[in-house]
């Protein structure tokens, strides 16, 4: 399997899609089981038919092999009661090139679950990609006695969303997901990459629901332009409507009133430079990003992924290309 | 933690909320962690808009489990709870992030079609937008924290993020800790 990535718009033709492992439920408190339950079987068909609306597409899915997630991690300077389930394979891999970076989370819990995929990696190391991982930070809170930011700056610590990738630039958030020390590794393993820091006041955390650029010149982003560094200055923008301030309650699958998460529609998964997958929900709740899409061209596919504002996460966090054509 | 900590917070609890029924008095009780600090009947044939107020101490870097019991002895389709806003220590929880357990008739229940329950599982888990129809029992949750420094090391949210059902963090810090004369301006 080939590994090769350089931007978020290449014609796609493989990618992991995430999965969810119900044996972790036996490890949630009873009063949230019902829902979960729920939420879990719903998700499991949903990722499944957009697993299936992929292959229609002619491209290769790969599913996580789920171990136990409820089992116990002990290590010298931390326990966890188990392991986060593989739905969002994006937060655990960095890919540039045909090189693929296993990052470090600063969830504990993270530790292993980038494991879910490992016959892809193996895979892909077979096929010629190279495959590095961050060291495994100790998080010993025994070494932190004040936080001066989000994630103590001890280790390198940074999730892979925390970069975006747009062929020899990456631009950065440094905050939110990640520490000091992550960008510093990551810049070191790839010494040819420009780095552009995102202004940490607005670009918090995950930079792949802040933005998502279409194709070369046209970027769709629920921010003003003028938020953004110097790059794209002469870029056409796709405004992404915010539901952070719902005018009325149409359904609370897509609205919620955690402003934080409600820009999820960025996170949108482009197939090739033409082509874009939407959650279904936004069919018809939104008044600016569909029809701007369909102004500059783009075709949408709708996909199912009704919950995807409970689990925080968009089509492109469940969906981690792996190969990519160049345009 | 390394140096362990002697914090008590005391976070002020608002919820505002409406329950009807239309014939029958039913009762509402506000709990946190299975201390009831609320509870109060409604009369019958009307429409109640009221909030429950109070002040608990919480610790620090734990999950709070704030439950809200709706009570009544008939059944009628014209009954309901809406809660329509939460605040801990003036942050608003989100009133539609809540789990809902229902007391349903199984003899209603169980000759519906799966269609017809994953309708009503949307209804009950997801959708519910804050508007509780049957009597049971709601719960919000939130975890509790000096300030961001106590959220990383006591590492409240551990079991939440496997399943990535997190809920929302409530600090002290920027408000400054609530002493006890300053309870009676909430």
């Amino acid at each position: 399997m080939r590994i090769q990535l350089n931007n978020h718009y290449g014609r796609l033709r493989s990618c992991m899609v995430g999965g969810l492992d119900d044996r972790v439920l036996d490890s949630v408190e009873p009063h949230k089981r019902k829902k979960l339950e729920h939420i879990f079987a719903k998700t499991n068909k949903q990722l499944d038919g957009l697993q299936h609306k992929l292959e229609s597409m002619d491209i290769e899915v790969f599913r996580p092999r789920c171990f136990d997630n409820s089992k116990k991690l002990v290590t010298p300077f931390f326990a966890t009661a188990g392991h986060r389930v593989p739905l969002a394979p994006s937060d655990h891999f960095f890919i540039s090139g045909n090189t693929i970076v296993e990052i470090a989370s600063w969830s504990r819990e993270s530790t292993f679950t980038g494991m879910h995929w490992r016959h892809v990696m193996r895979s892909g190391f077979q096929q010629g990609a190279n495959w590095i991982t961050m060291p495994t930070p100790l998080h010993d809170i025994t070494e932190v006695d004040r936080l001066d930011s989000d994630i103590p700056n001890i280790d390198p610590i940074i999730d892979a969303p925390s970069f975006y990738l747009h062929n020899d630039h990456v631009f950065v958030s440094t905050v939110g997901a990640g520490n000091q020390l992550g960008v510093e590794w990551m810049k070191k393993q790839f010494p040819n990459k420009t780095w552009v820091l995102m202004d940490p006041e607005k670009f918090v955390g995950h930079l792949d629901s802040h933005f998502n650029i279409l194709r070369p010149g046209l970027v769709a982003s629920h921010r003003d332009k003028s938020d953004f560094p110097e790059y794209f200055k002469d870029w056409e923008f796709i405004k992404v409507d915010s539901v952070s301030r719902p005018s009325e309650l149409l359904d609370t699958r897509l609205q919620d009133d955690d402003q934080e998460n409600t820009v999820l529609s960025v996170n949108s998964l482009s197939i090739d430079s033409e082509t874009i997958l939407v959650e279904r929900t936004y069919e018809n709740n939104y008044n600016n990003f569909i029809p701007n899409l369909k102004k500059h061209g783009i075709k949408i596919e709708y996909v199912d992924f009704e919950f995807s504002h409970f689990f925080g996460h968009g089509l492109g966090c469940i969906c981690a290309a792996l190969h990519r054509e160049d345009d | 933690m390394k140096h362990g900590n002697n914090f008590a917070l005391r976070f002020s609890h608002t919820i505002k909320f409406r329950v009807r029924h239309d014939s029958s008095p039913v009762s509402v009780s506000v709990s946190l962690n299975e201390k009831e600090y609320y509870q109060k009947e409604f009369k019958a044939g009307l429409t109640h808009d009221t909030e429950a107020k109070f002040v608990a101490t919480v610790e620090d870097g734990v999950k709070n489990l704030l439950t809200i019991d709706f009570k009544g002895t008939t059944e009628s389709p014209d009954r309901y709870l809406q809660v329509k806003n939460i605040s801990v220590h003036g942050k608003k929880l989100n009133r539609y992030k809540n789990i809902y357990d229902p007391i349903i008739d199984p003899a209603w229940w169980e000759p519906l079609s799966e269609q017809e329950k994953d309708h009503y599982n949307d209804v009950i888990h997801i959708n519910n937008g804050a508007h509780f129809g049957w009597y049971g029992r709601v719960v919000y949750e939130y975890y509790s924290g000096a300030d961001q420094t106590s959220c990383y090391l006591n590492d409240a949210s551990a079991e939440d993020r496997l399943t990535n059902s997190l809920a929302q963090w409530v600090f002290n810090d920027g408000s400054g800790v609530m002493f006890p004369w300053d309870e009676e301006k909430v």
